[in-house]
């Protein structure tokens, strides 16, 4: 068996499922739809954390042997082995989404005119390197960066506070229908990486280590998110909000305009791809890990090399406007996206729970 | 067809890999296997039961024909029982082999004669024991002892008559500091373990002695702290070290390759340094000391990437001075690797960064330069390669004279020439001192090649580039271990420590092993309280 799981402690899973929730929280909004009525990210998007923290406890409670384990016993081996692969879907999507983000900034904004696909051929590289290395390196990679990842969001947003207005804020967040729709559509971000924490179960040391990392995990990006996201609508209205993309870059220009050779914007970018990097690597290694358990393969390799094409493919694709079937698809993941990981989740956890209730009696 | 390609490309073959936090499974092979130093299915020649049969074996087996330095000298001990001494000429003592075995054996004038009573009363040497094994009779003969054996007995004894010429302790010339104990590891084994002998004045001290697995040549000593080192590090060592099957003479840096985990990686695994502060420092922390015989270095395992970048220097200075040597070390090796790459993307894509000022003076001192600024970075980072390869292949204080010359007159004569411009001299010069920052030798080569990948990948795609060959470097340091212990801890993955990662700690919290090591020093304490 070629699994690559390896062990890595707590330190290393809770800055892992951070880093990657933040990326996929941050890095992956559609200002378009999530600033179009006003801003209610940075409450929506914690929420959105804390329900996928919620959908996977009772999952984390039920399963035995992860996640693959938990579908094989829900749903038997053929029927674990389709939830698997649609839950696949939902981690590729979540590992491609921030990706697309940072290759508009990057094609926009800092090398000019240059194709995706070009930029991506220098990402992809990586990615496919730090998910073939297996989870082991992924933490420890996670756990070197996180920190320096973390901090340069924290002074990126702290340093934009002479701007800050409060009356920017206006309209106050209501829990109406759209601050429901946003924090679904969150969710759609925050479950996989979380849920990942649970495919990785034998890599974290058992079950307990995969709740308290996810809680942890859960927590600490929820902070930085509302933090995050409460520093962009104290500078932006909800108006202007709607038509960046990545207004966290946007946000350095702020303060570090006419700045000389350490001129941070381009470095902080740099950092968050790299954080981007990681968490897509986590992401796809542990797709990759989920399908080689459920369908019983032995090498975890082929698995990631073709889950990482598909993100390739996921990445560029977006922005081929002219196929009729990739803006199907894309407004398809963004209203149904968030129920690709919950829903199999959610219902092997309930039928698990069921079978382990009839079990104990006997 | 399919599973012979599999079988041939390893697919789905886990690599094998030594955790130290984990018992591993399996009983490794016994020490002893390569304390013998012959492969196992080597068959032993019969013990010989008389002197004659001694001597035409002893002639045969060393070619006495044509070794003229071997010496067979038979004798009457007590004028009535025929012996016979074995040794070399020139490593063993003349003057301990006639003065304290000879001379004695020959006027002895007891009436019972046996190899054991002449050992107990009549052989006036330190070191001596008795063995039935011929193997260990030709090893013990090739080592510089004296083999001594009597008519009729089972047995040889095996007498301690080294005596062979060796080099002076010198000073340590590649590790030097300027506060500190000044004297360096020789090429004499015996001489090594005795430097850290005398700096660990502990009892729990040992100095196992052998040779390499499987027949080779190499004498060496494993230095550790039993007790103390954590038993599968050690274990699993004299594994790697029986498993070595080579006729070549090893020396320490090529035996350190045979051993350490990943032999591709340009990081080193193990620490090699020629200054036995250093080593003993690291083996009362817990770790593992190899010394081979003929080579001035010892090697110490494991390591991490954070005990590779400290200097010895770091704690004979008071502490606010050896954490700003600490700080200025990472800044230096963080500059040598990526200045030159940075300052490369900046110019070549990323001139917003720069402001109008700086980029006109780049611009205006490339002006007469023709080749592209990316040729002309790869250019001297070749040419100050060269010129420390050749400064420090050629002798003395020409070596010296040659860096002088090569960094100033042909820095001179490049940007006179418009071959290289004054600010990229400057950026490669910085980058240089940086990577001459970085303690050990074999990180210092590591980190100046990664510099010009690092170059290469910037010129190809500015901040971009670089931010992706930093990546890979920090994946492949993520992945790689030490004999177990994984190359980033303590910082990834936390380990508990004692004292700071980088800010040197007060010299009291050095008492404790380091943690990294798993050694078992706390439960020994728990058992003396």
């Amino acid at each position: 068996m070629k699994l690559k799981q390896g062990r890595i402690g707590f330190a290393a899973g809770t800055s892992l499922a951070a880093l990657a929730v933040f990326s996929s929280e941050v890095f992956s909004i559609d200002s378009k739809t999530m600033y179009a009525n006003g801003n209610a990210s940075y409450a929506a998007l914690p929420l959105a954390v804390m329900i996928s923290l919620l959908i996977l406890l009772p999952a984390a409670a039920v399963s035995e042997g992860g996640l693959a384990g938990l579908f094989a016993d829900a749903f038997g081996k053929a029927g674990g082995a389709v939830a698997a692969a649609v839950v696949s879907v939902g981690f590729v999507r979540a590992a491609a989404k921030p990706m697309t983000g940072f290759l508009e900034v990057l094609a926009r904004l800092v090398f000019d005119g240059v194709p995706y696909a070009r930029i991506l051929l220098y990402i992809m590289p990586v990615t496919v390197l730090i998910a073939w290395k297996g989870f082991e390196s992924i933490g420890r990679l996670a756990l070197v960066f996180s920190g320096l990842i973390f901090v340069s969001v924290l002074i990126a947003a702290a340093s934009a506070a002479p701007e800050f207005e409060v009356s920017r804020l206006y309209p106050l967040p209501s829990v109406n229908a759209d601050t429901a729709g946003k924090t679904l559509s969150g969710t759609a971000f925050a479950l996989p990486p979380l849920a990942a924490l649970l495919t990785n179960e034998k890599g974290l040391g058992g079950k307990r280590n995969v709740l308290k990392t996810a809680a942890a995990a859960a927590a600490l990006s929820a902070v930085l998110i509302c933090f995050t996201q409460l520093a962009l609508g104290l500078v932006y209205p909800y108006g202007i909000l709607s038509g960046l993309s990545m207004p966290l870059y946007r946000i350095n220009f702020l303060s570090l305009r006419q700045s000389y050779a350490l001129r941070l914007d381009k470095l902080f970018i740099m950092m968050w791809l790299t954080g981007c990097v990681i968490s897509c690597a986590y992401l796809v290694y542990s797709a990759s890990l989920l399908l080689t358990v459920s369908f019983s393969a032995r090498d975890v390799t082929p698995a990631v090399f073709t889950l990482s094409a598909a993100v390739f493919c996921f990445a560029t694709a977006e922005f081929s406007e002219k196929y009729a079937a990739v803006s199907f698809a894309e407004s398809f993941f963004s209203r149904f996206g968030a129920l690709f990981a919950a829903v199999p989740i959610l219902l092997a956890a309930a039928v698990g729970s069921i079978r382990k209730g009839r079990r104990i009696p006997s | 067809m399919f599973m012979r390609l599999t079988d041939i490309v390893g697919f789905d073959k886990e690599k094998r890999s030594f955790e130290l936090y984990e018992k591993e499974k399996g009983t490794p092979d016994p020490f002893g296997a390569w304390r013998d130093g012959r492969a196992k299915d080597e068959k032993e020649p019969p013990f010989p039961r008389s002197v004659c049969e001694a001597y035409e074996l002893f002639s045969k087996e060393f070619n006495r024909g044509k070794n003229g330095d071997v010496v067979l000298r038979r004798f009457l001990t007590g004028k009535r029982r025929a012996s016979l001494a074995v040794y070399m000429n020139g490593m063993a003592d003349d003057t301990k082999v006639n003065d304290f075995i000879l001379r004695p054996l020959m006027t002895f004038e007891g009436e019972r004669i046996t190899l054991k009573g002449l050992l107990e009363n009549t052989i006036r040497i330190g070191e001596t024991r008795r063995v039935s094994s011929l193997n260990e009779v030709f090893l013990a003969v090739m080592d510089g002892m004296t083999a001594l054996f009597l008519d009729g007995e089972s047995e040889a004894a095996i007498l301690e008559t080294h005596g062979f010429e060796k080099r002076a302790i010198g000073s340590a010339e590649n590790e030097k500091v300027v506060s500190g104990p000044k004297e360096s590891f020789t090429e004499s084994l015996r001489t090594n373990i005795t430097l850290m002998r005398r700096l660990i004045h502990e009892k729990d001290l040992v100095a196992e002695t052998g040779l390499t697995g499987g027949g080779g040549n190499t004498r060496l000593a494993i230095v550790y702290r039993e007790g103390v080192t954590n038993e599968a590090l050690l274990t699993e060592i004299k594994r790697r070290l029986g498993r070595i099957r080579t006729g070549s003479i090893l020396t320490s840096g090529m035996l350190g390759q045979m051993i350490e985990d990943d032999r591709d990686s340009p990081l080193p695994q193990i620490l090699s340094t020629e200054r036995p502060d250093r080593a003993a420092s690291r083996v009362m922390q817990g770790c593992v000391c190899i010394l081979v015989e003929g080579s001035p270095f010892a090697l110490i395992m494991p390591v991490t990437f954070f005990s590779l970048m400290n200097s010895p220097e770091d704690v004979y200075l008071r502490k606010p001075l050896g954490t700003m040597l600490r700080l200025v070390r990472y800044a230096g090796a963080a500059a040598s690797v990526l200045l030159p790459g940075y300052f490369l993307s900046l110019t070549l894509y990323h001139h917003g960064i720069l402001s109008t000022e700086v980029l006109s003076t780049v611009m205006a001192s490339r002006m007469m330069v023709f080749e592209p600024i990316g040729v002309e970075m790869l250019l001297l980072l070749f040419i100050f390669q060269l010129i420390r390869e050749a400064g420090q292949r050629v002798p003395g204080n020409i070596g010296q004279a040659i860096g002088i010359i090569g960094g100033l007159v042909m820095g001179q004569a490049a940007v006179t020439a418009h071959l290289a411009s004054p600010v990229v001299l400057i950026i490669v010069a910085a980058s240089g001192l940086g990577n001459f920052c970085i303690p050990d030798y074999q990180t210092q080569l590591a980190a100046s090649y990664f510099r010009i990948f690092a170059v290469i990948a910037a010129w190809m795609g500015g901040l971009l580039g670089l931010s992706a060959a930093v990546i890979a470097a920090a994946c492949h340091m993520a992945g790689l271990k030490s004999f177990g212990v994984p190359y980033l801890a303590p910082f990834a993955p936390r380990a508990a420590r004692k004292r700071p990662l980088i800010f040197r700690g007060d010299i009291g919290m050095h008492e404790r092993p380091d943690d990294v090591t798993n050694t078992s020093f706390d439960g020994r304490l728990e058992e003396e309280e």
